[in-house]
């Protein structure tokens, strides 16, 4: 004991104060930082990144298409239309107009600050499907730091952040600490917009062991964002809605250069087209997204996989700029066709299901936040991936999250007193985050735990091995191996500040798998196949479930509380 | 495999004194400065082959590996950043080599932005012979 407390002694502790702390320096965090000091170059803005602001997150290595665009012939309203009819009638209308109406505005600030978007004759973008633009997004991470460094908001990189500060349900702040430097950060905010991403490693993977990071969705991008609301008490929604895509097999790699950029169909290994040939009731080819991947599960079950992405239309010449298309994106599968020598025209590339991921940005998991993009705990904003209610925001609507949270606070920021810390909480959290130097005689690694919540999530919460099925039985069985692993949590010892940073990601992770499990029980019914597929409730039940499932967490007695809300079209919003 | 690094390659770029460019774009933590000043992986199979430390490193000493369960075959891809263009090198196990080039930002912010201390992302500007940007139209 003697020892934790001398451990915590050394600690070195810094005291920060601002008007807006950011978490998370990436799409949305960058935009919300340059809306408000646009409209207030005032403004005190302090931005905590977990990584450094010019290669963090999803976008480290580049993207490839902005997958959220009014193109022309489209409106907001026929974007929302889209987005309702592809997940299944349940979305916040609000919420999807909002960020409909300011995607393109975001796609322009992007091509000012440097993104290279090819353009035709007419100056327009290609268009490479419904709402999609190619882009050449190798550096679009450093163009976006490069903004955000301009704006003269404070930037501070390797802190990761480890709960919210919050008192009457109001935010004051954050606890945070230097994964370089090893300090305890208490940074005293009047405003916090949380933008870290969502999660992924949640669930067992595709590849294992040295392949293990070949995944789909950023493997930094944590739930820590979910997890410090969760904590916190802040309303979540739609956790339920879990996001299974279909990718590139062995690199995971986005299909969507391949589908809609060079049209090459969906084949299976009888050279049928089968969403064409064999679920043309379902919608065919533009069948809900979910459905193009149960369609080619269903094929495999019934012996005709492998499935493919037929490439092999393309010319030589084709085929070597698609090959480069991904070095913006996804540069693994550049060199995976060209490390076993052959191109795209002559193998084409084999599609599969990812393992579950937690995301707002694709599909809905997230905080439950107002039209303003507040959440329901007092100046407290979500913006893109961990906003909940908006599905295929993506990048751009990412970008318009943010900017929209930083219009409202600064709307609201001079009527906010100053924020309060109690010493107490300092205390416990500085213990809390750095106990875990302690040494122990049970002491678990966090890459041991990692892998049995992802092996529990596996077995009993719909993960690649269950076909993604869920029922009641193995979601409680879940439930139960997730508490006990809380408690084991408990046991992580960490030999250096990387490993404590990862320690923290995994009882991060922990606590979203929880309140997923619990909505993944709550909903009886299947809305969203694939996504959310309940064996026991099989069926789409409009009359009891076209609502949204909700979950407060009580710290205090660790229960998860289940809240039912209503959906609103736009018109009644308005 | 994620990345490897070349140790004769990496000449440490001046640390302890500032961090390295590799160290500093690593979105996961995962490099570290070993004791004989040459950068090091903690985990490759941490690594997401996102490949932010292989087009900064000023010694070209990283490239990117696929693990031998994924690809069965050992082929690296190298890559360099430069102000404009990124200019990347797929090698096969035979040796055979594929070269690409990517554009990095557009001509506009490139007449107008540049301040060149503000560049964290580059080496340099290219000074090669220019090859006209792999052309993205209309079917890729």
């Amino acid at each position: 004991m003697s020892n934790q407390i001398d451990r915590i002694k050394d600690i070195k502790t810094e005291r920060l104060k601002t008007d807006l702390l950011i978490i998370g320096a990436g799409t949305a965090g960058c935009f919300a930082a340059y809306e408000a000091k646009r409209l207030n170059p005032n403004i005190d803005i302090l931005i905590l990144e977990k990584a450094h602001i010019d290669r963090s997150g999803c976008l480290a290595a580049g993207i490839n298409a902005i997958n959220a665009y009014i193109t022309p012939g489209q409106t907001p309203e026929s974007f929302l239309d889209y987005v309702k009819k592809d997940s299944c009638d349940l979305i916040r209308e609000d919420l999807v107009y909002t960020i409909a109406k300011e995607v393109n505005n975001v796609t322009n600030i992007l091509e000012q600050w440097g993104l290279p978007i090819p353009r035709d004759e007419n100056g327009q973008p290609f268009v490479r499907g419904r709402g999609s633009i190619i882009v050449q997004g190798e550096r679009i991470k450093p163009i976006i730091a490069q903004a955000t460094k301009a704006t003269k908001a404070k930037i501070l990189n390797r802190v990761v952040v480890t709960n919210l500060i919050v008192n009457k349900n109001k935010v004051c702040g954050a606890f945070a600490f230097g994964v370089r430097d090893g300090k305890f950060y208490i940074v005293q905010a009047k405003t916090v917009l949380v933008a870290t991403g969502g999660a992924s490693g949640i669930y067992k993977p595709n590849n294992e062991g040295n392949a293990r990071h070949k995944i789909w969705y950023s493997p930094f991008n944590t739930g820590a964002g979910y997890a410090v609301g969760i904590r916190a008490g802040a309303e979540m929604t739609t956790f339920e809605m879990r996001y299974v895509s279909m990718r590139i097999k062995d690199l995971m790699a986005p299909t969507g250069a391949v589908a809609q950029g060079v049209k090459a169909q969906q084949v299976n290994a009888l050279g049928e087209r089968y969403l064409e040939e064999r679920y043309k009731n379902l919608g065919g080819r533009s069948m809900p997204t979910p459905m193009r991947l149960w369609a080619t599960l269903e094929e495999n079950i019934e012996g005709r996989g492998p499935c493919y992405l037929d490439t092999t239309h393309l010319t030589k010449e084709q085929a070597e700029r698609l090959q480069a298309y991904y070095l913006h994106m996804t540069p693994g599968l550049t060199l995976y066709w060209s490390a076993r020598g052959t191109r795209p025209d002559i193998d084409p590339p084999e599609i599969v299901g990812t393992e579950p991921y937690i995301v707002g940005g694709h599909a809905q998991a997230g905080y439950w936040i107002d039209i303003n993009r507040m959440s329901t705990i007092e100046n407290l904003y979500a913006a893109g991936d961990v906003a909940g209610g908006a599905p295929k925001k993506y990048l751009s609507g990412a970008g318009a999250e943010g900017m929209i949270a930083a219009r409202d606070i600064l709307l609201k920021i001079n009527n906010i007193p100053e924020p309060q810390v109690f010493e107490k909480d300092i205390k416990d959290e500085m213990s809390r985050v750095f106990s875990i130097f302690e040494k122990r005689n049970n002491a678990i690694l966090p890459d041991e735990l990692e892998l049995r919540m992802q092996k529990v999530m596996d077995d009993y919460a719909g993960g690649i091995s269950s076909g993604y099925i869920l029922n009641e039985e193995k979601l409680v069985r879940a439930r139960k191996y997730l508490k006990q692993l809380k408690e084991e949590a408990n046991n992580l010892y960490a030999h250096n500040l990387h490993e404590l940073m990862k320690c923290h990601e995994v009882i991060d992770r922990l606590d979203v798998a929880r309140v997923l499990v619990e909505h993944l029980l709550h909903r009886k019914e299947t809305r969203w196949p694939i996504y959310q597929t309940r064996a026991d409730y099989p069926d789409r039940d409009d009359k009891n479930w076209l609502k949204f499932v909700n979950s407060v967490y009580d710290q205090n007695n660790d229960k998860i509380k289940m809240i039912e809300r209503p959906t609103k079209t736009l018109e009644k919003v308005k | 495999m994620g990345i490897f690094i070349d140790q004769n390659l990496c000449n440490g770029c001046g640390h302890p004194q500032s961090e390295t460019p590799c160290n500093m774009a690593c979105p996961g933590d995962l490099i570290f400065m070993q004791s004989n000043g040459k950068a090091q992986i903690c985990s490759n199979a941490d690594c997401w082959d996102c490949a932010a430390c292989i087009k900064i490193c000023p010694q070209q000493a990283i490239d990117l590996r696929l693990p031998f369960e994924i690809v069965g075959k050992e082929g690296s891809l190298k890559a360099r950043a430069y102000r404009e263009k990124t200019i990347w090198t797929a090698k096969d196990d035979k040796g055979n080599e594929s070269m690409f080039e990517t554009p990095a930002r557009n001509d506009a912010s490139l007449s107008t932005l540049i301040n060149p201390e503000e560049f964290t992302d580059a080496i340099d500007s290219y000074k090669g012979v220019s090859k006209s940007f792999v052309d993205l139209g209309e079917g890729i």
